[in-house]
């Protein structure tokens, strides 16, 4: 009982990762359905349930909510013009179109198909791809895995939306607070104020929740009730022909997606509107879409569903998270003290293997659920905002405090969630500040470990091919992303001179 | 003040607060070449530097854009960030009596108060929700999945007298 597909199937049978591949679709569904609520918001209210679960049970959980809140988002962008999350936002073009025609049915059908079987895709190149690359990370030292992350951070900084310099400061913020409690190599404490509960720092569990579910939660109570969803509406699956007239829209979908959800930093969205322009320029009918095409509907909601498995790649193989869903999954694997890269494949290959075979309940599992849970999930999100925002802060308090019992921490997360509102208004990226926190620890406890080696010389960073060259692409990243910038400003100063002289 | 110019100081004072923070750090015999103060010094430097930069770019733009018409915060939005005040101030609320009145109270109030204060209807519905919640929420995490939540003061003083 070895192979893959065994360890696999062990798992599934011996243990409830299925129950909860199945669990984790329809809570990810109802999250992707509700307006504002994003995949990352709906793992990150779940998160701090999974402490006390197995490992395997607890990833296969965060990662199937993943999968459903990507098919979830799509039920509003269709019936009510609203995207549930970033990703469905293009479907809404076509889908929203077939839905004032009166085929919203067929368009959530060919929304759950298209995302099945670009989730299966995205499973088949998630295994072809992670263990071989993982054993490249066997030729990482200390000084590369500091390297690592400080790529990881620059990618992460330069690629996410906002301005670079913003992107970059989020960053630091996040190292600093990776610096807090006991110091890696010494024991000393470092800004815990006397805080018995700061001692072992703050758990990246609580700044995810409070940067995306507190902060979520703080925007909201600003912003005007959520428009009522069509009640009538029942799932209608496409014919097998009409899938086959999408094949081309499914393959540009699948194919952006595999390449996107790999790259740290792109995600679903932009997968999910690149595969719509893709799909529309490569289609035989490009006059249909915008009109209610099946095309405009198959190709992104293929993208966005073959993201959530690709995704994992860079998290699983170098623990550099490509979207805020990922960093939360890597969040998840860090607090079952496990570490990214190839000692989890040969130490722990049947939870690897196990929340793939998770990953793939989870896809076949969205088709039948999405179905059944059609008509209550339309009945609870049409349920007044002023309760379901009430329940939700419940879930997030309740949630919390069940990591280790302690109101401080709820406390914290609260304050996090001030954090994320600031930023939020202050045009600052969450992601590199949750990334930061992430990866603080790997960068300085391998910053110091390779200095201590060298004696303090910072030449072994430069000295280590594999350091060089990641430190050489960050720089490359990091050089490319201010020129671009450089270049967008000036265009963008020499259109409003134009203006003036016009 | 435009909004980068503002996170520009904000980060600057962060920056000097953390450097003079880390400044106070102890020492151990232990330590290696960068110690433990080491990173949280670098750290605020580079924040420090980037913050200038922001401040310095903000500066120009808002420079460049003298001429045009200043764009004044609106009404709604300063409405927004009251109202999100408000949220924020539920949660803090509940962290203050959690330990005090219980889970099962505390949720109960969270729940009605964040109903009532996003436009819930003021109705026997109100309460009847919010107890109906909280007693769904300790059913399903406390007695079904075991997990912890606050106790209170008279569920600490009747578990300490052995009842």
């Amino acid at each position: 009982m070895s192979d893959p597909l065994s360890l696999a199937w062990n798992v599934l049978t011996t243990t409830p990762a299925a129950l909860a591949a199945v669990g984790g679709v329809a809570w990810g569904i109802l999250g992707g359905a509700l307006p504002g609520i994003s995949p990352s918001i709906t793992m990150a209210l779940l998160l701090p349930f999974t402490f006390a679960m197995e490992p395997v049970v607890a990833l296969v959980l965060l990662v199937s909510t993943y999968v459903g809140a990507e098919y979830g988002g799509s039920i509003p962008a269709i019936l009510i013009r609203t995207p549930g999350t970033n990703a469905a936002a293009a479907t809404t073009i076509d889908g929203y179109a077939m839905h004032q025609q009166g085929r919203g049915g067929e368009a959530l059908g060919i929304s759950l198909v298209a995302g099945v079987i670009g989730g299966l895709i995205g499973i088949i190149l998630l295994v072809m791809l992670a263990e071989p690359l993982s054993n490249v990370a066997l030729l990482f030292t200390p000084p590369a895995y500091f390297a690592l992350g400080i790529l990881g951070l620059s990618v992460i900084a330069t690629l996410t939306e906002g301005s670079t310099l913003k992107g970059f400061m989020a960053a630091v913020i996040g190292l600093l607070i990776a610096t807090v409690g006991s110091d890696p190599q010494t024991g000393v404490m470092r800004f815990t104020f006397g805080r018995p509960e700061l001692m072992d720092g703050i758990p990246p569990i609580v700044v995810m929740v409070g940067v995306f579910a507190v902060s979520e939660l703080l925007v909201q109570a600003g912003l005007p009730p959520w428009r009522q969803t069509d009640r009538d509406t029942r799932v209608k699956l496409p014919s097998l022909r009409l899938m086959w007239r999408c094949r081309r829209a499914l393959g540009i979908g699948s194919g952006i997606g595999a390449f996107e959800g790999a790259m740290p930093g792109a995600g679903g969205t932009i997968a999910s509107f690149m595969s719509y322009n893709e799909a529309k320029r490569w289609s035989k009918t490009p006059e249909e879409f915008g009109q209610g095409s099946a095309e405009g509907i198959a190709a992104p909601e293929a993208a966005n569903n073959t993201v959530t498995a690709t995704t994992l790649v860079p998290t699983f193989v170098f623990g550099i998270p490509g979207s805020n869903s990922a960093a939360i999954l890597l969040a998840g694997l860090l607090m079952h003290g496990l570490l990214p890269g190839p000692l989890l494949f040969q130490k722990y290959p049947d939870l690897v293997y196990g929340l793939f075979g998770g990953l793939f309940v989870a896809n076949f599992a969205q088709l039948p659920i999405g179905i059944l849970i059609m008509t209550p999930l339309i009945w609870l999100v049409n349920r007044p905002k002023p309760y379901l925002l009430a329940f939700i802060y419940a879930l997030v308090l309740s949630g919390v405090y069940s990591v280790d019992g302690s109101i401080f921490h709820v406390a914290l997360a609260l304050g996090f969630g001030v954090i994320g509102y600031l930023f939020r208004a202050l045009g600052f990226p969450f992601l590199p500040l949750v990334l930061g926190v992430i990866l603080g620890y790997m960068v300085e406890s391998n910053y110091r470990r390779a200095l201590q080696v060298a004696a303090g010389d910072h030449a072994i960073f430069i000295d280590d091919p594999v350091s060089a060259g990641l430190l050489f692409t960050a720089v490359l990243f990091v050089g490319i992303s201010l020129w671009r910038n450089w270049l967008h400003s000036r265009k963008a100063s020499s259109a409003e001179a134009e203006m003036k002289a016009g | 003040m435009g909004k980068d110019l503002a996170s520009g100081i904000g980060m600057l004072a962060l920056s000097v607060v953390v450097y003079f923070g880390a400044s106070g750090i102890g020492t151990s015999y232990m330590s290696d070449p960068i110690g433990p103060a080491g990173l949280p010094k670098m750290l605020a430097i580079v924040l420090g530097g980037l913050a200038v930069l922001l401040i310095a770019k903000s500066s120009i733009e808002l420079f460049k854009a003298r001429r045009r018409a200043p764009i004044e915060p609106s009404e709604s939005k300063w409405r927004r960030h009251l109202l999100a005040a408000g949220m924020f101030a539920i949660g803090g609320a509940y962290v203050l009596i959690a330990e005090v009145v219980g889970y099962v109270v505390g949720i109960v109030l969270v729940i009605l108060a964040t109903a009532l204060y996003q436009g819930a209807a003021r109705s026997w519905q109100a309460p009847a929700i919010a107890v109906g919640g909280a007693v769904s929420f300790w059913l399903l995490f406390v007695v079904l999945l075991n997990i912890g939540q606050p106790e209170g003061l008279w569920s600490r003083l009747l578990n300490s007298l052995g009842v």
